[in-house]
This record gives structure tokens, C-alpha cells and sequence, in this order.
């Protein structure tokens, strides 16, 4: 009964993906209504890959259902749980062990696509099952500034001291030397990752850590000592001020714009964060590798994407659909489909056995590890995210030891992890447009105005500014459902303005609709982008043009809306452009407006009659 | 149910047999299966053995190759890798590997073009660096299908490193040629797996699964015997089991062999058609052989089973028919029987009640006591036909043979049949042809039966006017003691239908037609004659044509009664005379035969004309026979005229089948000396010329009955019947004899008890009768001690006239029996025969 309702859910989810996709696809021409839709659920859109796609395979369309950001663990969960990804299913590496899939994803094993990548990439179960094949490799390393290595005549370190006693150098000059992100949300924990970093590079690049960590992982009664290790490495950087208490303040944003100014002259970040730094700053940025206290070497942490397809397919309605997936997956696991995702920013390297490394000035520093394979899975922890997620910030601080840490994630191997706390509760399953109307009621509830508009993310990557491609599922909402919904960085609230218009005015803007950063800076855009709203009942056109989208609108208490009253209207900061008109920033978050609206409604259902679509 | 098993048992029969044959036809369809799957079992579990073994030769080899490797390297003094890798670049190509390769401690894997780390490989981490184990690595670092055999090694500082293990890079084409064997017709398909299914090389063969797990790309095929959880846990458990797996449109045998090298198994993977195409070939056309064996013997079965079901089916009918025709027949005879019985009784009472209405009419009283004489007896033969009819289907007819003159025998016929004939104006004739016997052993009363009965019918079937004649021929025979005597029966009556002539000796069936339904009789008269006739080794035959008359021929092979009398005479001259032909020629044989010189003439005026030629001659004829009825001159009137030729010594005799009491005296008036009756035998003739010419006498044996036998004599009749009492008094007393009665069998021994000796002469008893039975009352009589106890004669009067009655009687000492109603001339017939032997006995006594 459970699988038929999570089939059941997955059906719904995916009529309303299409849907919205349907919507989205409109002005689309015949001969795409003609293709055969393959959805992929991604965290990153996948321009150059799908552009090839459409071109290799031209019966097939590919559709991106993108969630944003990279390190939305909660929002992959939420999906997963609740089955609701599309035909074909991409995984940042990091997030795999998260969520059991086995029984979602179909066995690739019996395909030839594994045969194309080295056994040691493959994760499989003991009967062999693979239900993911790699993407590109993609390292986090450390990030050095190449310009101004060169303009002082700093050596690159090559071991784990030379780090050390380059970044006390470098401190000198005032610039910080090395310093990593330690800021921490409620979902998504820097002190935590950092954390994970030591563990992988001191531990698990020795056998033993390697033994340790796989008992660890399949249940196994182990002793945590060898993760004492990572908490030596991190206080022997504390103090070596590699790591400091003000670190915990710096999101991951702030680290890399900081390595742009020359504020901070080594971090660490992935081949996209080298890329928008190389874009955004004069200076040059090259990787070089994370080093090991252990064995003082050189090592990256493997992270890059995993992609899989939905057992779905395997029902004997979607031959078709399941015969054209097989072909993107063989295409993916191709060192072209390979290169297609390095393009997108998905790792730097083709995975496939025999790929070369490309000759980027960037990879030098790191051309012998790649070559080597001297690249590690960093652990997550997971099981002890309620220890660690406030008692490493508590390390840094001096405030406890490795000990009492330890003893405390001894605890939760013996008693378990404690129950998530559920804030509200939601009575059905909400539609991305549902979502952002609830999220709407949150912020004109906080903000006391009489209208509020939120963008609404849609397919291929389109998120208007504030927009988020997510839903709330039926069931218990907790703090990561309300971190999900809400932002769009984990570690980014986003803040809500206010402002005053006339009922005509207000109508303009909704037969405009949502804009991207992008349209904004072109002045125009590309299609209609319908407002979820709140405080009113309207009809969308969105096939029609501008003047004629929107119908019916009336307030919320039926009455119509006048052109020439004056509402109060709030939402979300950056959604319209600056200097449109007067707008006042409310300095409430729309994290604590959601959060603060379900802790009060405790109960809410998705409002199917507020937006009426034709 | 039992019933059910009765009714339908041939069709039950028939469809067991059908199930059995399709069980036989299945099971050897079963059984070819089995025997080819095992065949192909142990086949491919040959091979497959043989192949996994030549790898574990070679991998034992690399790891050979590996340990001298090893005990080099630890012999040199200075741990110098150079050293050790010349010597193995020269040794390369004698081992057959790549190249050397080692990994250090931190799972770092380095050979002399590159190194790798291995840390995430768990084989490495756990297997070959934790536990010191030898591990093989497959599909890491290149595509190239290389093997990586290392082995964990006491550690070693080499350029700064803490090496644990020691290997060789093999290229598994080396290893693994071997399974690219042309087996099968090349389509053999072999792969060496891990245990979790991950396929580490596939033979060249166009392999149905490319799948990179070999195990999970069966999860969509059908397995036809086995499964794949079976499958899978046969691999781990290095159980060997042949499966038979379906894939694209075609069948396969699925095997694998454990190899002992690292986790490898061989698995291989042959189209069921190609490993067991002959065999399954040979074993199809034998099934289908079987299989049209059966068919057909399913078909003869039916074929016969409808055969012999319609053979069945008719003889059923005819039996049927056969049954209903005989109840018919019965029926009818019953019928017939009512009716013919009540015919004469209904005669008999109403004549009765006639002569008592006119008792005072004594010309009316004796006609109706002649018409219910000739009916009683009419019933009465009506009664005994019925009664022989049943003593010869029981089996109680015995023929009592004895010497018997076949010439009383006819002449018995003629004075039989002659009345009849005369009173139906029909003419009839005997003749005899070539007799040689007349003296023969048969049963004279069975033999006379049958004649009388042949000659009955003719008669009775011969309209007025009509003519009958029976023909007596023998002939010879090759034993000399039997006589093949032929007796026919011809008439010119009715005759008989063709259809008729199939039933006419069955027991109870007469013809039935407007014509004769007037003609009674019981319709058994024929069955008996036949029957009789073959108790006495004859045949009998019919020709006849309706409306032209009949034939009966009766066959019988009789034994000659001693040797034939010589009748010998001088050469007198005979002149015979006779209208027919046949009986001058027969005549004319017989006297040739004696002696005489025989002339023959055919008729009346020729017979006297040639009596005048010859005693113109002077050579007078010495005898003549002449015939009595002659068409030109009457038999008589030729005497007559004759005599005046041959004067009255020449004895002239008259040859007639009929009664000529009625002419003597004209006879002699015309000057005929004497009669023969026809048909005359040698004897007769012979006889008759000793008499009449020689003057010889000769009388006939005579056992001529005495008629008053009894006169005189005391009997006691004893029956319960009053009736039968009365009657039997009457005619017993007709005879002379003194009656006295007793009503049972007390009041009888009573009777004799008191009476003195030698009172009764005789006693005759009924037997069924209250009291005392006439069996104890004998019984007693022969007890009592008195001298004529045994001595009187007892004789037994029945109305069953069955043997076990005649035993039963004579064991109890009764003298004969006689069947009522009395038959007063055999009765006196019988009687004579003990009356004179107890006079004999009585003499010799005295």
C-alpha cells in the first residue's frame, strides 16, 4: 500500500512536472510536441549536455527539473522520500549516501554503461546492483591565488607543513593566509563539512581510516578514535591560525568573494568556484591540493555527480521512454557526454577509463593526484549531525575537547539520533505554484500588506529572482522543509521588502511577471513567468500576451481590485528592479515569515482555487 | 457404477488405452528431455571443468612467477629495485607478464610506467594490505583487459616507500584464450565473473549478454529450469547446477563452474539446440515414431474393435434373430399345437356328447365313435411325435439295432402307405435298384419311422391323383460289411419353397400355406426324421420345386447282417412282364444273377406274344411274371392268354404293389398261380421260383402275434384312475385274459398277498397313484416270500414315457413298460416275448 501510494505520488508529481512543463512549453513548436519528454532531475543545469541531447537524439527533449543549489541536501531528500524526480535522476556524490534509492533507481549492472568507467567509481550493493554511474570527476581542493603567489614569490606548498607555514607567512602581510567557510544554517553545516574534510584527508587516505570508516558505514560497532584525528588536524590549524573563531561567520560566498579581493589568499572550492573566480577577479586562481596531517601528502576530495534512472521506466508502458534514457545514460557515461558535463560545471574531468586530462593551467598543481587517483570520498557523519553541528563550533571556540565530543557521538551509536521535531503540518501535497502562494501568505502575514507576489522557479534552470523550484509534501513540515522552501542558498536567507501600489499598478506587475537576474539586466523577458500570490484570486492567460495574461482578479475577500486604490505589497528582495519604486525593506526574512506562518497555522492545505490557469 | 463398467467397458478399454499411450508417449517426451539434459549437463560440466582448471594452472603459475620474484628480491642485499627490475625485464617475455608493479603501505599502487592510488578499492584496503592476502585486480587503470596479481609481502623500504605487496600486470587475453574455443559449433559462450555477477571477460562469441553484470542481466530472462535466485545462490555456494535459461527467441543451457582462483566463477552459457541437437533430433523422430506407432495401433485397435463389434453385433442378430425365430417358431408351434390338439378333443367331446344325445341311434353312435376313434388317435400321434421330439433333443433315443430284412421293411411300407394312396387315387411306386443286401443291422421300428414319415408327407402333400414313389438303391461301398442303401422319396405334390427348405428340419415349423393349412400335424415329423436319421450315421436331402413336387433322399450306411443268402437256379427260361421299365430291367438283373435266362417285355400283348414265340420255338418259358396292371393288356387277361399258349405247368405269377385279396378268385379262374408284391426283392423272386417252380417249400420266418396270448390267464390292473381303469380292463379283456382291478398300489400287493400261487400271471401297474406307488407296491410284490413273487409277470403303464421311467420301472423290478394310451397289438407283442419265456422256464423247471 505504501509503494502504491509512493507510486502514486510519483505519478502525481510527474503529471504535475508536466504540467508545469506543458505550461512552460506552450509557444514550444509542433515538432517538440512530437519528442518523447525526458525529464532529468538536476541541482545545476545541464545547458551543453542537453543542447547535444536535443541534437544527438532528436526525438527525445530533454527537461531539466532543476532545484537550485548545489548543496540542497534536504530538498534531494524530500524528493526522494517522497518519490518525486523525474525520468532520470542526477546526485551530487556527497548526498548518495543520504537517501537509500535502491529501490527507485534501476539496476545499471545490466547494462553495458559501467564497463566505460574504473570498477572503483562504481558503488554497488554485494549482489552487484549499480544504480549510479559517475558523472565527471569533480575535486574540492584548495584554491590559490596564482597572481599574487607570483607577485610575493610564494613557493605552492607541496606538503601539509609548507600550507602551514605559507599561510603564517602570508598572514603577515595581512592578508589571510588560508581560511575555509565555518558558517553554519540550520541545514547545512560548514563547521561540520570542514570537519569531514580533515577526517577524509587524515583518516581516510590511510588503509586503516579506509577499513574504519567502510565498518563504520555498514553498521558495524566501531570505536570513533579514528575520528579524533581530524580533531587534532583542526586544532593544529587553530593553531597555526588556519582556522579561527571568526571563521564561523564567513558563508562560503563571502570566503570566495574575500580570495577574489585578496583578502584571503587560499581556500578551498570546486572547478565552478575556480571558474567565477577567475571570471570575477583580474587575478588568476589555480588549484592546488588539500594535504594530509597524516602523511603530510597531497590528496583531493572526490566529489562530483552521480546520475541514475527511474524504475518507473521499467513498467512496460514506458518501453519507449526507458529505451531513450538508456541512450542519454550510455551518452553521459561517453567521455563526449563526459566533456558535455565538464562544460556545465559538473567536475573537470571525464570519469571514463582512459580520459586524459585536459591541460588546464588550473589543474596543474593537482595533475599528479588526478593521475595517481590520490582523490578520497570525504565522510558525511551524518548519524552525528546533532553532535557535531554545534559542538564543532564549540571546539573552535575552546568551549569542549575531541573527548567529550566523541563520548557524545559514542551515545547516538548506541541509542540512535534524535527525533526531528515537526513545526506544522501539511494536509496535502503542495504543487511548486502552491508552495510559493503559502509561502506568499507567510510574508504578506508578516509583513501585515495586503498583496505579496513570489517567483516561481521553473523548468530548465528558469529561477526568477526569489524563485525556488520546490515543494512541500504531505506530512510533518520540519526546520529543513522550511530552510528548502525558503532559501535559495542554505546559507542565504532571503530578505523581504515592502511597498505601496495602485490597484492598476499591481496589475502591471502581474502581466509582467516573475523576472530572472538576467531579464532584469536585459530588460526583458523571455516568456511570461506568473506570480504565486497572496491576499488574491485571478485567472492566468499564459499563452496571451502582456495586457491580456491575467483575469478576474479580485482580493482576497472577493471585492474587486480597484485601479485606483492603493495597496501595500510585499516580496522578496532583488524580485523587482531597483528604483522601479518606492520599496522599503521589511528586514523580515522569508525563512522566519515561512517559518513563523506554519508554527501558527500548525495546519495548511494547498489553496487550488486562489490561481486558475488556462 | 458396476453397471456403468459393464455397459461402457469397450469404450473405457479403448480410452485407457488412449491415456496410456499418451502417458507412454509423455513420459518418453519427459524422458529425452531428462536424458538430454543431463547429457548436456555432464558435457558442459566436463568442459567447463577442464577450462576452469587450465586457468587455475595459469593463475597458480603468476602466482608462482610471483613468489620467485619475490625470494630474488629478498635475496638481494641491498634492496636495490633496479636490480630487481632488470631482472625482470629480462624475464618478461619468458613469464609471459607486463610488468612488475608493487603497493606500499597507503594502498599506492605503482608499477614502472605510473602509479595509482587504491585506496578506495576495498580488495586492496582489507584483503591484500589488511588480512595478507594474494588478490587479483581486474578492469582498474586501463581498458585493456589487465590482470594485477599481487601478493602481500613482508615490508620493504624500495626509493622511500613501504611496499606491502608485490604483483605482476598480466594481460587476461592470456589467461582467458582459452575460453574462445570453438566447441559446439563455435557457439559456446563462456564467462569468467566475480561473485557478485560482475563479468571480468566474455568469450569472442556473440554474446546474448553484454550486460556488465552477467548475473543481474538474467533478471529479465525466463528461467525454465531453475531460477536466479538459485542461480545467484549456486554461485556463492559453489553448488553446480545446469539451468536452462530463455533469452531473445532462444533457449540456453546455463552453467557454472567454480574457478579457485580469487572469487572467479566460469560461467558458460550454450543454445540448448546446439548441445543436445542430435540427441534431441534422434530422440524426436523416435518419439514421433512412437508417437505414429501409436497412433496407428490406436487405429487398428478401433478398426478392429469396429470390426469384430459389427462381427459381434451380427452374430448377436443372428443369434437374436436365430432366438426369436425359434420362439416364433415355438410360439407358432404352441399355437399350431392348440389348435391341432384342440381340433380332434373338440372332435372328441362333441362327438362324444353326439352319441350320448343319440345313444338310442346306433348308426349315429358308431359313426361318432369312428370320428373320435380317428381323432383320439390323431392326437394320440399328435402326442407321441411330441414325446419322440423330446426323448432325441434329451438324448434318451436309443436305435436298437438289430438283423432286420430290409424286405420287411417294404413290404411293411407298401401295406402302410397302400390304404392312403388307394383312397387318394395317387399312384405310387417302389423301386429297387441293385440290392444286394437284404439282411441288414438297423432299427426297424426308427427305419420304418422314417420312411412312414417321408411317405406320410408325400402323401399327405400330393393332391389326388398325384403320383409317390420311393426308390431303394444300394450301392457299393468300399467295406464290404456296410450296405450304402439310398432311399428316395419323390412325389408330385406342392413342394416346398427355397426358403422353406432352409428351416424344413427345424424342430416346430411347418409351412404355412392357404393350401395346406388344413393338413395337421405337429411340424416335427421332419425334424425327426432327420434327427433319427443322423443318430443312425445318415444324411438327409430335399429337392424340390414349388408346385412340381419333392425329393427326399435319405443316406445310410447300414452293416450287413451276415453273409447274403446263395440263390442259385438252373438255367430256366423267366419271362418278366411290367410296364416299367425300371422294374423288368431290376427283375432281369436278379434272374441273370441266379442263373435263369431272363426275357423282358413291357407290356401285356408283348409278353404274350413272346410266350407264343418261344413255344413256337419249342424253348417255352418255365416261369413268367407278369405285371398285374399293364396299360395294353391288363395282368390278368396277358395270363390268360398266356396260359393258353404254355399250358398249365408254366407258373404264371402276378407282380402287384397292391392289395390283390380282391382278384384271387379271377386270378385263378385266369390261371395265376400265385402274387408277388412289389417291390420284389432277389429273395422274392428266388423264393417264388423255388415254390412254384420246383415245388420246394419255403415259408417265411413268422413271428406272427398271438392274438390270445392272454386267453385265460389272470391279470391284475391296478390304476388310480377310474377311467383309465375301465379302459384298460376292456381291452385287456378283450384278449381272453380274466381282469381283476386295485385302485393303488396297497389295495394291489393286498390283492396278491391273499390270492394263491401262480393266481395272477400277470399285474399291470400304474405308477402314479396314491396309497402306495406302483414302484413300492412292486417293490413289496418282489419281496414277499411266496414263489411267484419273482416270478409274476409286472408290467408298468406311464403316461411318461421317458428312459430314466423305463429304468426306474425295470430297477424295481418291473418286467416293461408301457406308455398309455395302450397300444393293445404292441402291448400283446410284448408280452408274448416273456410269456413264452416263462413257459420255457417254466418247462425247464418241470
Amino acid at each position: 500500500m505504501k509503494k502504491d501510494n509512493k507510486n502514486f505520488l510519483a505519478v502525481m508529481c510527474m503529471l504535475v512536472v508536466l504540467g508545469t512543463l506543458g505550461g512552460c512549453t506552450a509557444q514550444s513548436s509542433g515538432a517538440d510536441e512530437d519528442k518523447l519528454t525526458i525529464t532529468v532531475t538536476c541541482n545545476s543545469s545541464l545547458d551543453h549536455f542537453a543542447a547535444s541531447v536535443e541534437e544527438r537524439f532528436p526525438d527525445i527533449r530533454l527537461v531539466q527539473d532543476c532545484y537550485t543549489g548545489k548543496y540542497r541536501i534536504s530538498e534531494y531528500i524530500a524528493r526522494v522520500e517522497h518519490n518525486d524526480f523525474g525520468d532520470i535522476i542526477m546526485v551530487k556524490a556527497g548526498h548518495i549516501p543520504k537517501a537509500d534509492m535502491s529501490d527507485q533507481l534501476i539496476d545499471l549492472s545490466t547494462q553495458t554503461i559501467p564497463a566505460n568507467f574504473n570498477a572503483n567509481a562504481l558503488q554497488s550493493d554485494e549482489y552487484g546492483h549499480i544504480n549510479f554511474i559517475p558523472g565527471p570527476l569533480s575535486f574540492n581542493c584548495n584554491i590559490y591565488n596564482k597572481t599574487l603567489f607570483e607577485e610575493n614569490d610564494w613557493a605552492v606548498p607541496q606538503n601539509y607543513d609548507e600550507l602551514l607555514a605559507l599561510s603564517r607567512e602570508i598572514d603577515q602581510t595581512g592578508i589571510r593566509g588560508f581560511r575555509n567557510s565555518y558558517f553554519d544554517s540550520a541545514s547545512q553545516s560548514y563547521q561540520i563539512y570542514q570537519y569531514c574534510v580533515f577526517s577524509a584527508l587524515d583518516t581516510l587516505t590511510q588503509v586503516e581510516g579506509q577499513n574504519w570508516h567502510n565498518k563504520l558505514m555498514s553498521g558495524e560497532k566501531v570505536s570513533l578514535e579514528p575520528m579524533e584525528t581530524a580533531f587534532q588536524d583542526m586544532q593544529h590549524m587553530m593553531d597555526n591560525g588556519a582556522v579561527r573563531v571568526d571563521d564561523m561567520d564567513v558563508t562560503l560566498n563571502a570566503n570566495l568573494e574575500a580570495m577574489a579581493k585578496r583578502e584571503v589568499a587560499i581556500g578551498s572550492g570546486e572547478i565552478d568556484h575556480i571558474w567565477m573566480l577567475n571570471t570575477s577577479s583580474e587575478d588568476e586562481f589555480c588549484f592546488m591540493p588539500h594535504f594530509s596531517m597524516t602523511d603530510g601528502q597531497g590528496w583531493l576530495l572526490n566529489l562530483g555527480y552521480y546520475f541514475g534512472a527511474n524504475k518507473e521506466l521499467k513498467q512496460p508502458e514506458n518501453e519507449k521512454k526507458l529505451k531513450a534514457v538508456m541512450e542519454i545514460l550510455n551518452f553521459i557515461a561517453s567521455e563526449e557526454g563526459q566533456e558535455l558535463l565538464v562544460e556545465d560545471e559538473l567536475g573537470m574531468m571525464p570519469a571514463t577509463i582512459g580520459a586524459e586530462i585536459p591541460d588546464d593551467p588550473v589543474l596543474e598543481q593537482i595533475r599528479t593526484q588526478i593521475e595517481s587517483g590520490r582523490y578520497i570520498m570525504r565522510p558525511t557523519f551524518d548519524m552525528f549531525s546533532s553532535v557535531l553541528g554545534t559542538e564543532i563550533g564549540a571546539f573552535i571556540r575552546g568551549e569542549t575537547d575531541s573527548k567529550a565530543i566523541l563520548e557524545k557521538c559514542s551515545l547516538i551509536l548506541e541509542q540512535g539520533s534524535p527525533a526531528v521535531q515537526a513545526l506544522g503540518e501539511a494536509e496535502d501535497d503542495f504543487s511548486i505554484m502552491e508552495t510559493g502562494c503559502l509561502k506568499a501568505d507567510a510574508l504578506r502575514a508578516a509583513t501585515g500588506t495586503d498583496v505579496a507576489l513570489i517567483g516561481i522557479s521553473e523548468t530548465d534552470g528558469y529561477d526568477p529572482v526569489g524563485g525556488i523550484r520546490t515543494k512541500l509534501y504531505k506530512g510533518a513540515v520540519t526546520e529543513d522543509d522550511i530552510i528548502r522552501v525558503s532559501q535559495i542558498q542554505v546559507d542565504t536567507p532571503l530578505m523581504s521588502m515592502s511597498t505601496s501600489v495602485t490597484g492598476e499598478e499591481l496589475l502591471a506587475l502581474l502581466e509582467y511577471g516573475a523576472t530572472s537576474e538576467k531579464e532584469q539586466q536585459n530588460g526583458e523577458v523571455s516568456m511570461f513567468h506568473p506570480f504565486a500570490v497572496a491576499g488574491l484570486k485571478l485567472e492566468y492567460h499564459s499563452e496571451k500576451d502582456e495586457g491580456k495574461r491575467v483575469s478576474d482578479v479580485k482580493m482576497e475577500d472577493g471585492s474587486k481590485l480597484e485601479p485606483d486604490s492603493v495597496y501595500t505589497l510585499s516580496y522578496i528582495k532583488g524580485v523587482f528592479p531597483e528604483g522601479q519604486f518606492s520599496e522599503t525593506e521589511t528586514g523580515i526574512s522569508m525563512t522566519d515569515a515561512f517559518r513563523d506562518y506554519i508554527t501558527t497555522e500548525k495546519r495548511v492545505a494547498p489553496d487550488k482555487k486562489r490561481i486558475r490557469r488556462k | 457404477m458396476k453397471n456403468f463398467m459393464m455397459k461402457f467397458w469397450r469404450k473405457i478399454l479403448i480410452a485407457g488405452f488412449g491415456v496410456l499411450v499418451i502417458i507412454t508417449l509423455v513420459f518418453n517426451a519427459m524422458l529425452i528431455r531428462q536424458t538430454t539434459y543431463e547429457e548436456g549437463s555432464q558435457h558442459l560440466d566436463e568442459l567447463s571443468g577442464q577450462i576452469a582448471s587450465s586457468i587455475e594452472k595459469q593463475s597458480r603459475g603468476q602466482w608462482n612467477m610471483l613468489d620467485v620474484f619475490y625470494k630474488y628480491f629478498v635475496d638481494l642485499s641491498n634492496n636495490d629495485w633496479t636490480v630487481l627490475s632488470s631482472y625482470i625485464q629480462e624475464k618478461k617475455e619468458d613469464f609471459g607478464f607486463d610488468s612488475l608493479c608493487v603497493v606500499d603501505e597507503d594502498a599506492m599502487y605503482y608499477d614502472r610506467e605510473k602509479s595509482f592510488s587504491l585506496l578506495s578499492n576495498t580488495e586492496v584496503t582489507t584483503k591484500l594490505l589488511t588480512d595478507s592476502q594474494p588478490i587479483i585486480l581486474d578492469n582498474m587503470l586501463s581498458t585493456e583487459g589487465r590482470l594485477i596479481f599481487l601478493i602481500p609481502i613482508e615490508k620493504q623500504i624500495i626509493e622511500g616507500k613501504t611496499v606491502c605487496a608485490l604483483g605482476v600486470v598480466y594481460n587476461s587475453k592470456n589467461l582467458f584464450d582459452i575460453l574462445n574455443i570453438q566447441a559446439y559449433d563455435g557457439e559456446v559462450m563462456m564467462y569468467i565473473i566475480h561473485q557478485d555477477g560482475v563479468a571480468l571477460f566474455r568469450s569472442n562469441q556473440e554474446n546474448v549478454i553484454t550486460g556488465y553484470n552477467l548475473v543481474n542481466s538474467l533478471e529479465d530472462a525466463e528461467f525454465k529450469r531453475g531460477s536466479l535466485e538459485a542461480f545467484r545462490d549456486n554461485i556463492r555456494s559453489g553448488h553446480q547446477e545446469l539451468m536452462t535459461v530463455h533469452l531473445g527467441d532462444r533457449e540456453y543451457y546455463l552453467n557454472h563452474t567454480p574457478v579457485e582462483v580469487d572469487d572467479w566463477k566460469l560461467v558458460t552459457m550454450v543454445p540448448v539446440d546446439v548441445v543436445s541437437g542430435r540427441l534431441m533430433w534422434s530422440s524426436m523422430v523416435t518419439f514421433f515414431c512412437m508417437f505414429l506407432i501409436g497412433a496407428l495401433i490406436v487405429v487398428a485397435f478401433i478398426l478392429l474393435y469396429s470390426d469384430s463389434t459389427r462381427k459381434i453385433l451380427r452374430a448377436e442378430e443372428t443369434a437374436r434373430k436365430a432366438a426369436e425365430s425359434a420362439n416364433e417358431s415355438k410360439s407358432q408351434f404352441l399355437s399350431n399345437m392348440s389348435h391341432d390338439i384342440r381340433t380332434p378333443m373338440n372332435a372328441i367331446i362333441g362327438m362324444t356328447k353326439i352319441a350320448q344325445d343319440h345313444i338310442d341311434e346306433p348308426a349315429k353312435v358308431k359313426d361318432s365313435l369312428k370320428k373320435i376313434d380317428l381323432s383320439g388317435r390323431l392326437l394320440v400321434g399328435l402326442i407321441n411325435d411330441i414325446l419322440d421330439m423330446s426323448k432325441i433333443e434329451s438324448g434318451k433315443m436309443v436305435l436298437n439295432n438289430d438283423a432286420a430284412s430290409l424286405v420287411e421293411v417294404m413290404q411293411n411300407l407298401v401295406s402302410i402307405t397302400q390304404p392312403t394312396v388307394l383312397g387318394k387315387k395317387q399312384v405310387f411306386n417302389i423301386r429297387l435298384h441293385n440290392i444286394r443286401h437284404e439282411s441288414l443291422i438297423f432299427d426297424t421300428i426308427r427305419l420304418n419311422q422314417v420312411m412312414i414319415n417321408l411317405l406320410g408327407n408325400a402323401v399327405k402333400f400330393t393332391p389326388e391323383g398325384g403320383s409317390i414313389s420311393l426308390d431303394v438303391a444300394e450301392e457299393t461301398t468300399a467295406d464290404e460289411k456296410l450296405a450304402h442303401l439310398i432311399f428316395k422319396v419323390s412325389d408330385t405334390g406342392m413342394g416346398i419353397s427355397k426358403e422353406f427348405q432352409k428351416n424344413l428340419f427345424t424342430s416346430f415349423t411347418r409351412e404355412r400355406d392357404s393350401k395346406i393349412d388344413k393338413i395337421e400335424g405337429s411340424g416335427l415329423g421332419l425334424a425327426i426324421t432327420k434327427m433319427i436319421v443322423t443318430m443312425m450315421g445318415g444324411t438327409i436331402s430335399v429337392e424340390s420345386e414349388p408346385g412340381k413336387g419333392s425329393i427326399f433322399t435319405v443316406e445310410l450306411d447300414l452293416p450287413v447282417a451276415g453273409a447274403p443268402e446263395e440263390m442259385r437256379i438252373p438255367a430256366i427260361r423267366v419271362l418278366v412282364a411290367d410296364d416299367d421299365p425300371e422294374t423288368c430291367r431290376s427283375a432281369a438283373v436278379y434272374l441273370q444273377e441266379m442263373g435263369a435266362r431272363a426275357d423282358i417285355a413291357y407290356g401285356g400283348r408283348e409278353a404274350v406274344d413272346m410266350a407264343k414265340e418261344a413255344a413256337k420255338n419249342g424253348d417255352e418259358y418255365q416261369i413268367i411274371f407278369l405285371d398285374w396292371r399293364m396299360p395294353d393288356l391288363e395282368g390278368t387277361d396277358t395270363a390268360r392268354e398266356i396260359r393258353e399258349v404254355v399250358g398249365e405247368d408254366v407258373p404264371i405269377l402276378i407282380i402287384s404293389a397292391y392289395d390283390w385279396s380282391g382278384i384271387e378268385v379271377e386270378a385263378g379262374e385266369a390261371g395265376i398261380n400265385g402274387f408277388i408284391q412289389k417291390p420284389f426283392f432277389k429273395s422274392t423272386l428266388y423264393h417264388n421260383i423255388q415254390k412254384h417252380y420246383f415245388r420246394s417249400e419255403w415259408e417265411q420266418p413268422k413271428k406272427e402275434l398271438k392274438q390270445n396270448a392272454l386267453v385265460g390267464k389272470r391279470l391284475l390292473l391296478v390304476d388310480d384312475n377310474e377311467i383309465n381303469l375301465e379302459i384298460a380292463q376292456e381291452l385287456l379283456s378283450y384278449t381272453g385274459a380274466l381282469v381283476d382291478t386295485a385302485h393303488d398300489g396297497r389295495e394291489a400287493v393286498e390283492h396278491f398277498e391273499k390270492s394263491p400261487v401262480d393266481y395272477y400271471s400277470m399285474i399291470f401297474m400304474d405308477i402314479q397313484m396314491p396309497v402306495m406307488n406302483g414302484y413300492e407296491a412292486t417293490k413289496a410284490i418282489r419281496q414277499m416270500e411266496r414263489a411267484d413273487a419273482n416270478r409274476v409277470l409286472i408290467f408298468a403303464m406311464t403316461a411318461d414315457a421317458f428312459a430314466e421311467d423305463i429304468e426306474l420301472a425295470k430297477r424295481m423290478g418291473m418286467n416293461a413298460h408301457f406308455a398309455k394310451p395302450l397300444d393293445m397289438p404292441a402291448i400283446l407283442k410284448e408280452i408274448s416275448k416273456f410269456v413264452s419265456e416263462n413257459e420255457v422256464q417254466q418247462n425247464e423247471k418241470r
